[in-house]
């Protein structure tokens, strides 16, 4: 499956509105599996509840002096009616929780492919840890719904059904008491519940309360312990401790109750039985063997309703979890290709920038009204100081972020129009801040190949990069394994192997975002050489703090808080003597400082 | 693809006897709960068992009989030890439930107090959500352990024992007949563990790499989508999500196996019950009564057996949880203060760096072979690019990390040998970002620590604070936002400077905010600094041209080394890098004050 097309995406939202819509979906959608999965549980429920009526004949036989010919009869029907239930109940899990887990498995697919299609603001406000959690835990809850929730609900329906008909036919007074039951366990049931309920809420609040208080104390760590205050957190914790275990007492008291009275009512049940079948017995309205049997249905009915608490609990976890899964569902990706896209047979590089303004919500504009062309085929700098918008500028050309104010144009076709594949497929891009997967470094390079590429080819544009210069960060080459987030390497081992990606990628736009920032000045001298023949044709948009690396281009576009405010080469720039010439004298005394 | 593997993860043993012992100990405190409840819930256990006992003697001495009041009598025996059987059960789990509670309160408390003790690097390894769900979900965990789990198996095994015992004691014939199935059910559960335990594994390890997977991919979502990667990611998730499902259908084969196996196997014992002891009825040997009984005993028997594999699950994650949870309180920090650390009452202030060198990690040295002295009371402003090695100061003085060689004095006596509290008690801090609390304002003044009310109320005055906490709505209640999103960057400043002054520190440590703020917050807080340092030792990392010249002296620092030292005057008229430094960056610094004064 793929959700890369709108119309199901809109299905998709549909489909999440709310859980009975989710579950009708999915009847849909397996009609054989719930179909199977509810004849099973019926004809379980059937199988197991005539045992008892072979309890009561065999009784009745043995209250007549039969023969024991007559027993063997029933305890073999018996044992063969267990046999045919047995097998619908291993049918039941088997249908039940296979079905459960292929909904589970779609549901992470979905997820995923979901993610897949955000931007980069969402994951700024949605740490990895949380939607982690929401893709396992939370589709864990939602598939208990479909798996233990619907057989509980099955069996509980099914098994008090059955067995209150088949106890009418053996005896309706009886059957009359035993419906006390009903009204008993769910008064108890909702009763208990709606304070549980309510107490656990506060228990929650409690636990929220606790979390706060830890999650704060441990970012705030480096004051506590500056200040020595330690000890006051911990005392303030303990508080906290103390009443989170004082509101989870206060829930127990109720929540303990449910299964002693559960025990408590039927066992009064089973007395008014007890009195009033054996008076029916005592004046021969009913058999011994009915009344045994009236005994065991009770057992039959009880537990499964006992069990609609918890198979409750499970349901409503289940809401609360899609509630949390369909936040992220509903988030609507901000970057799309448009409907109808234009094509470009062939991109040649030429771009511009028209007013673009750029900002994110609550915050301030971060691009104020920037307007400038690339030539194709040409280099260009951008520089600026820290936080002056540079990185926000160079992320908007691929659309990491959208663009909404002002225009950007690549070969005169808006960037907003244009398919969002083919954009990004003709842009490569070396970020600032390097990701690596946790695969060996041959995968991670190739993840920008945009067809097959020889191992060869590889190996080329690794010298390029001047990967291995330093042999022992890559002791088995191409294939070294590169652990997590490329813990193992050094930050300019990172962003040389970000280079070699992007230059496998091959694309007419290369964009560089200080993508050298870690490596130590000679070794980018080495690969700015490398490159100079490679990317002859290319159109490349480079940023740096280090303007010593772009001292060359032909265009120096200089941002400061957002806008430009100078551009031209290195020697005008130096000679107008602005915030260009200052940054670069300035760099120039830290690098004297440094060989000094 | 080994290789999405989490650390939290690992695979984890069922059972652990070591691990169970260490939990035990938990217990220990608790011991009068815990026996109380244990003879509760044999009772409870025991109790149940008079039920189908009542209905024997019920059928062959009342009903068969004919004798009506007999039968409501023993009814109303029933009902009485219905009623305790409530009473005693309600008790037991409300006694467990409590122990439970105070197990995790305990654990809580050991594992956050264990948190607060951690040296500082040991937080940049690991992330505060992960930390966190060591004290809330993995302790949670443990709770169900001690208050259903264990217990409850042993109430069943109370249960099944007693069983045995009565149905002995009635007839022993039929006894053994009905437990001809139970060598079945012993082998059909050893299957089953086996099973279910190597399948726990299987999935265990698939959900940790569905785990990894999308922390990675979640983190790299940006490179996965600048290089159009989606669909062959997505096929990789596809690939895992798909073996992690396959792991749990091939699991709930042998629970559906399993469970109506015990089924059938009660089945058995139920028509052996019928048709053994239906023939000894016949032939007098076995009353209806002891039939009817059987036949409930029976069915007891066999149904604890059901939740054998919901306690197992419970078993299983609970040690992994147990786990977790030891292996952090099993960490020590690396920094500690000495057996009988100097407490200093008032510090004089003094500070000597003596060849000192320090790296974060490897040796990879941020500061090397650094030595200057600031005496007491004296201003030092430090100043430098970034990675300089600035902040590290700060850092060794605090003993926020262990340097690697050298010494460092503070008062003529090494750092090493003070106690960290009574060190640290000595000290102030206003760091660059400052760190709001959730609480009010004089809670993030006093962190939390009693303070009286006019000691804050003056020392706020004394660092200009007071205008904008008195204009606030409740004044010094009023509540802080989390990270403080109801203050200006300025008024932060403001706050944190009275928190670093409310306990009297001898030496002041300061990092400059380098945000710009509106021109009257920057002459409050220009204003507040200079008054700070006055009566105690100030090191202040300096970004403001006025606290460089307010300075006694200036140190220049770069990759962790000082380049030159001196006064303002001195420095420039050196010509060195400082007087290039302050060309660059502070000159236009000093004409624009200028300027506002003239406007003004």
């Amino acid at each position: 499956m793929s959700s890369y097309n709108v119309n199901e995406m809109k299905s998709n939202s549909h489909r999440h509105k709310d859980i009975t819509r989710l579950i009708l979906y999915y009847f849909k959608k397996h009609p054989l599996f719930f179909g199977c999965g509810f004849f099973s549980i019926i004809a379980s429920s059937v199988f197991s509840v005539i045992i008892p009526l072979m309890l009561r004949d065999a009784i009745n036989v043995l209250e007549q002096s039969g023969k024991a010919s007559q027993l063997l009869n029933y305890a073999l029907m018996i044992v063969g009616l267990a046999v045919a239930s047995g097998i619908f109940k291993f049918l039941t899990m088997e249908l039940f929780v296979v079905v459960s887990r292929k909904i589970e498995y779609d549901l992470r697919n979905e997820f995923f492919s979901h993610l897949e299609s955000l931007d980069q603001q969402f994951y700024q406000n949605n740490p990895a840890g949380d939607l982690v959690s929401r893709a396992t835990n939370d589709i864990e809850a939602i598939r208990e719904i479909f798996g233990p929730g619907l057989v509980g609900i099955g069996a509980a329906l099914f098994m008090s059904a059955f067995s209150l008909i088949l106890m009418y036919r053996v005896d309706p007074v009886l059957t009359g008491y035993s419906l006390l039951l009903f009204p008993l366990l769910s008064l108890t049931i909702f009763l208990l519940g709606k304070q549980v309920q309510k107490r656990s809420h506060i228990v929650q609040r409690q636990l929220g309360n606790l979390s706060a208080f830890v999650r704060e104390s441990l970012s705030g760590i480096r004051v506590i312990q500056a200040f020595a205050k330690e000890n006051v957190r911990i005392q303030r914790f303990d508080r906290l401790n103390k009443q989170f275990i004082d509101s989870f007492m206060r829930m127990a008291r109720i929540w303990e109750l449910l299964i002693p009275t559960v025990f408590l009512i039927s066992g009064i049940v089973l007395i008014i039985i007890l009195i009033e079948g054996g008076r029916r017995v005592i004046d021969g309205v009913i058999t011994l063997g009915a009344f045994v049997a009236i005994i065991y249905y009770l057992r039959l009915v009880i537990w499964p309703l006992a069990g609609l608490g918890w198979v409750i609990g499970t349901i409503q976890r289940g809401i609360a979890s899609h509630k949390r899964l369909r936040e992220i569902l509903s988030y609507q990706p901000t970057v799309v290709s448009p409907g109808k896209a234009d094509e470009l047979s062939g991109i040649r590089g030429k771009l511009e920038f028209r007013n673009l303004d750029f900002g994110f919500e609550s915050e301030g504009k971060i691009l104020k009204d920037i307007s400038f062309k690339v030539k194709p085929g040409s280099k260009i700098a951008i520089v600026g100081p820290t936080g002056c918008g540079k990185s926000t500028l160079l992320s908007l050309i691929p659309r990491i972020h959208p663009v909404s104010f002002g225009k950007i144009f690549i070969d005169n076709v808006d960037i907003n129009s244009l398919d969002l594949a083919q954009l990004r497929a003709s842009i490569a891009f070396i970020p600032q801040e390097t990701f690596l997967f946790s695969e060996s470094l041959y995968e991670n390079i190739v993840l920008g190949a945009q067809s097959d590429v020889t191992q060869e080819r590889v190996r080329e544009i690794a010298k390029v990069a001047e990967l291995f210069d330093h042999r022992k960060a890559f002791p088995d080459g191409l294939n070294t394994i590169i652990g997590e987030k490329g813990v193992t390497l050094s930050g300019g081992q990172k962003q040389r192997v970000a280079i070699a990606r992007a230059l496998l990628k091959d694309a007419p736009v290369l964009v560089i975002d200080d993508a050298f920032s870690a490596i130590d000045s000679s070794t980018e001298g080495k690969i700015l050489e490398n490159l100079s023949a490679f990317w002859k044709e290319k159109t490349v948009i480079i940023s740096s703090t280090r303007l010593s690396t772009i001292k060359d281009a032909k265009q120096i576009i200089v941002l400061d808080e957002g806008g430009i405010v100078e551009t031209g080469t290195h020697n005008a720039l130096m000679s107008k003597d602005g915030l260009y010439a200052k940054m670069y004298k300035k760099q120039l005394l830290e690098r004297e400082l440094e060989k000094s | 693809m080994n290789q999405y593997y989490h650390e939290e993860e690992k695979l984890d043993k069922a059972y652990d006897s070591r691990l169970m012992k260490r939990l035990l100990k938990y217990l220990k405190p608790y011991k009068k709960y815990v026996i109380s409840a244990f003879l509760l819930l044999a009772i409870a256990s025991l109790l149940k068992l008079a039920g189908p006992y009542l209905v024997k003697i019920a059928i062959d001495r009342y009903i068969m009989a004919k004798d009506y009041e007999g039968l409501v009598r023993i009814s109303g025996i029933f009902f009485g030890l219905l009623l305790l059987q409530f009473v005693v059960r309600y008790a037991q789990t409300y006694m467990m439930q409590l122990t439970g509670q105070m197990v995790n309160y305990d654990l809580r408390m050991q594992i956050f107090s264990h948190l607060q003790r951690q040296n500082l690097s040991f937080f940049n390894k690991n992330p505060v959500g992960r930390l966190l769900t060591r004290v809330t979900s993995d302790v949670q965990v443990l709770n169900e352990l001690f208050s259903s789990g264990v217990v409850a198996v042993f109430g069943d095994f109370v249960t099944l024992i007693g069983i045995v015992i009565v149905m002995f004691s009635v007839d022993w014939k039929l006894s053994l007949v009905t437990f001809i199935s139970v060598p079945f059910l012993v082998l059909a559960t050893i299957l089953f563990r086996k099973r279910v335990r190597d399948s726990y594994r299987k999935i265990r390890l698939r959900i940790a790499r569905v785990n990894a997977f999308l922390q990675e991919h979640i983190s790299g979502m940006k490179i996965i989508q600048l290089f159009a990667q989606e669909r062959k990611v997505f096929n990789k998730f596809d690939s895992i999500n798909a073996s992690l499902k396959d792991a749990h259908i091939k699991s709930v084969f042998y629970y559906a196996v399993f469970f109506p196996v015990v089924e059938l196997i009660g089945a058995v014992s139920l028509a052996l019950i019928i048709f053994y002891g239906g023939s000894q009825l016949l032939k007098g040997a076995v009353t209806f009564g002891v039939l009817v009984a059987f036949i409930q005993y029976a069915e007891m028997f066999y149904s604890p057996i059901r939740d054998l594999a919901e306690k197992y699950n419970i078993l299983q994650s609970a040690m992994a949880s147990s786990e977790r949870i030891f292996k952090l309180l099993d960490r020590e920090p690396e920094i500690v203060s000495p057996k009988d650390g100097v407490k200093p009452e008032k510090l004089k202030g003094e500070i000597e760096f003596k060849n000192v060198w320090f790296a974060y990690e490897d040796e990879n040295y941020v500061l090397k072979n650094l030595n200057f002295k600031v005496n007491p009371g004296e201003t030092i402003a430090l100043v430098g690019a970034t990675g300089a090695g600035k902040t590290s100061i700060i850092n060794l003085l605090f003993r926020f990390y262990e340097f690697q060689k050298g010494n460092i004095y503070i008062d003529g006596i090494d750092i090493r040998n003070y106690d960290i509290q009574a060190l640290r008690r000595q000290m102030g801090l206003v760091l660059q970002d400052v760190f709001i609390f959730s609480g009010d304002v004089t809670d993030n003044i006093g962190l939390g620590e009693e303070i009286d009310d006019d000691e804050v109320i003056s020392v706020s005055r004394y660092v200009n604070a007071e205008k904008f906490i008195k204009k606030m709505e409740n004044g010094y209640k009023s509540r802080l936002q989390e990270s403080g999103s109801n203050l200006s960057e300025g008024q932060k400043q403001l706050l944190s400077f009275a928190r670093a002054l409310a306990f009297k520190p001898r030496i002041l440590m300061l990092d400059e905010a380098t945000s710009s703020v509106d021109t009257e917050t920057e002459q409050l807080i220009q204003e507040a600094m200079h008054k700070m340092s006055e009566g105690r030792s100030c090191l202040i990392i300096a970004h403001r041209l006025s606290t460089i010249r307010n300075a006694d002296r200036i140190i220049v620092m770069h990759h962790g080394e000082i380049r030159e030292e001196g006064t303002h005057a001195q420095l420039l008229k050196k010509q060195g890098i400082y007087y290039r430094l302050y060309q660059l960056q502070y000159k236009d610094e000093e004409t624009e004050v200028a300027g506002n004064q003239i406007n003004k």
